[in-house]
């Protein structure tokens, strides 16, 4: 297949990702009996062929387990390393195109339309993202005219390898894929497997107008998809160029939060001068750290309004990370500026800037009443506005903030 | 109502728009020819010759009452052209010197709220 021209979107994807990256950190491990238990550590959320061989079964308490398997390994999740290679992937798709959306930790979609001539072949494609890459990190490439289909692909492809869905194809290569695959919900699914539908193939037999009509429109999306029509476009992340990123790595770690806060400041400081954010303004914060035992801590704030100002910025960093709860002392700690505006000026809101204007003027006039005893500035109320003698209708009302 | 309030703790209500005393020259039939506007900080009056009136009409407030107040107003165009607004007291046949503009009538026509 690798001499097909290339379709309009591709998925990457690593079915368990924790687990994954588990094994590409520890290459001993490959041919063992490995568990990775879930966030709780009570149990199995992931396990090797070796350990299914030997009777452990993903949601098993990790006693029973070791009690089946005494030789297994138990892994636990490392958010942050999951993390690093979630970026991984990201990166590796950005390589071959400009528009890449990270649908969740491990699955990343790419709109190829436009990069025809960089790859007028799949299998130029499939080199150039594999080539970019971490080592040992075997993902499953998908590639097809839509969505829906190009995932599936990616599903059913082997680690390392990729399979491309031509669209005539798309809905024969559907077909026999079963239907808890479709983009529908958990009671939506039971309710074709009890209507005796458990294949793509049979739920796109029925007539659209009857899934629409049983299962509302993502009925009606889950049918196009499901024949090889899925209309979900890309929904590709922000540019690079609006983000700017900023990374501190402490040896040894950071303990205090005052080390963090001045690491944050430094970095912040960093950013600003960076030339992408040079007279622009910022519209979210995004704070990650990583402790030594790979756990994460993230924090994310989208601002009201966009923010060139570093004193403001540091006032809400500083926010973020003073009454925080911090999962150990951080090894790496990354300061994230996003949705960076074109502009260099600011369009003030009318009424906020009428709001600041009160305020000013309230704190001028108290300054005034102090020293001269009675307030200067006056308003004009209107006291009997019918009244046919003009000095009756307004009156000048002392303005007493 | 205009009366100034300067009690301590309220709010005090000055009134604006007051007349202000104008000297007159009126012909045989009480219609003004003249004016010469009161001295301001130290400045003496002008005198303006009256062009031409345009305008005359009455104001009578509450005339049943024993202190009514009773106006004639009077705009007119000064030499050179410009406009003044001004009254004679009819009580006291004192002139003044006020902008005026009709009374604000409420949505249901009347003139009270």
């Amino acid at each position: 297949m690798s001499s097909e021209p290339i379709s309009r979107i591709a998925c990457l994807a690593i079915p368990s990702l924790a687990f994954q990256c588990e094994l590409v950190e520890r290459p001993g491990l490959f041919g063992s009996p490995v568990a990775l238990s879930d966030e709780a550590h009570t149990r199995v959320a992931d396990l090797t062929p070796e350990a299914r061989l030997r009777g452990v079964r993903v949601g098993m308490t990790l006693l029973d387990a070791v009690g089946l398997c005494p030789q297994l390994i138990v892994l636990e999740p490392r958010p942050a390393l999951i993390a690093h290679y979630a970026d991984a992937l990201i990166d590796a798709m950005a390589t071959a195109s400009p528009l890449v959306e990270e649908a969740e930790q491990g699955l990343v979609f790419a709109d190829l339309r436009g990069t025809e001539g960089l790859y007028p072949r799949f299998g130029d494609f499939r080199t150039a993202v594999f080539a970019a890459l971490p080592d040992r990190l075997e993902p499953q490439l998908g590639v097809a005219e839509a969505r829906f289909t190009a995932h599936m692909a990616a599903l059913r492809a082997e680690p390392g390898k990729g399979i491309l869905v031509v669209p005539a194809e798309a809905s024969d290569f559907l077909a026999l894929e079963p239907v808890s695959r479709l983009p529908l919900g958990i009671v939506a699914i039971e309710r074709l497997r009890m209507l005796g539908i458990d294949t793509l193939g049979a739920f796109t037999a029925l007539p659209r107008s009857a899934v629409e009509a049983q299962f509302g429109f993502p009925g009606g999306v889950a049918w196009l998809a499901a024949r090889g029509e899925d209309p979900v476009p890309v929904r590709p992340r922000p540019w690079e160029r609006e983000r700017v990123v900023e990374h501190v790595q402490a040896e040894p770690p950071f303990i205090s939060r005052e080390s963090v806060l001045y690491a944050i400041e430094q970095m912040l400081g960093r950013a600003l001068r960076h030339p992408r954010a040079r007279h622009r303004f910022v519209r979210s914060l995004r704070l990650r750290a990583e402790t030594e035992r790979g756990a994460l801590w993230e924090r994310e704030q989208v601002l009201r309004e966009p923010l060139g100002d570093r004193g403001r910025l540091w006032t809400l960093l500083r926010s973020l990370v003073e009454y925080a709860e911090f999962p150990g002392p951080f090894t790496v700690i990354t300061l994230e500026l996003g949705g960076l505006t074109e502009e260099s000026g600011r369009q003030h809101s009318l009424f906020v800037e009428q709001t600041r204007r009160r305020e000013q003027l309230d704190e001028m006039v108290r300054h005034l009443k102090v020293r001269f005893g009675e307030s200067p500035v006056a308003r004009v109320v209107e006291v009997e506005p019918w009244h046919r003698l003009p000095e009756h209708r307004r009156a000048l009302l002392e303005y007493d903030p | 109502m205009t009366a100034t309030n300067r009690a301590k703790g309220t709010a005090a209500l000055r009134a604006i728009g007051l007349p202000r005393m104008l000297h007159v020259e009126a012909d045989a039939d009480a219609r003004p020819t003249a004016v010469t506007r009161a001295p301001i900080r130290g400045r003496s009056g002008i005198r303006s010759q009256i062009e031409r009136i345009e305008d005359v009409w009455r104001v009578t407030e509450a005339w049943w009452r024993a202190g009514a107040q009773a106006r004639t107003y009077y705009r007119v165009t000064l030499d050179g052209g410009r406009p003044l607004t001004m009254f004679r007291d009819d009580a006291t046949g004192v002139w003044f010197e006020q902008p005026y503009s009709a009374p604000h009538i409420s949505d249901n026509g009347s003139e009270a709220p």
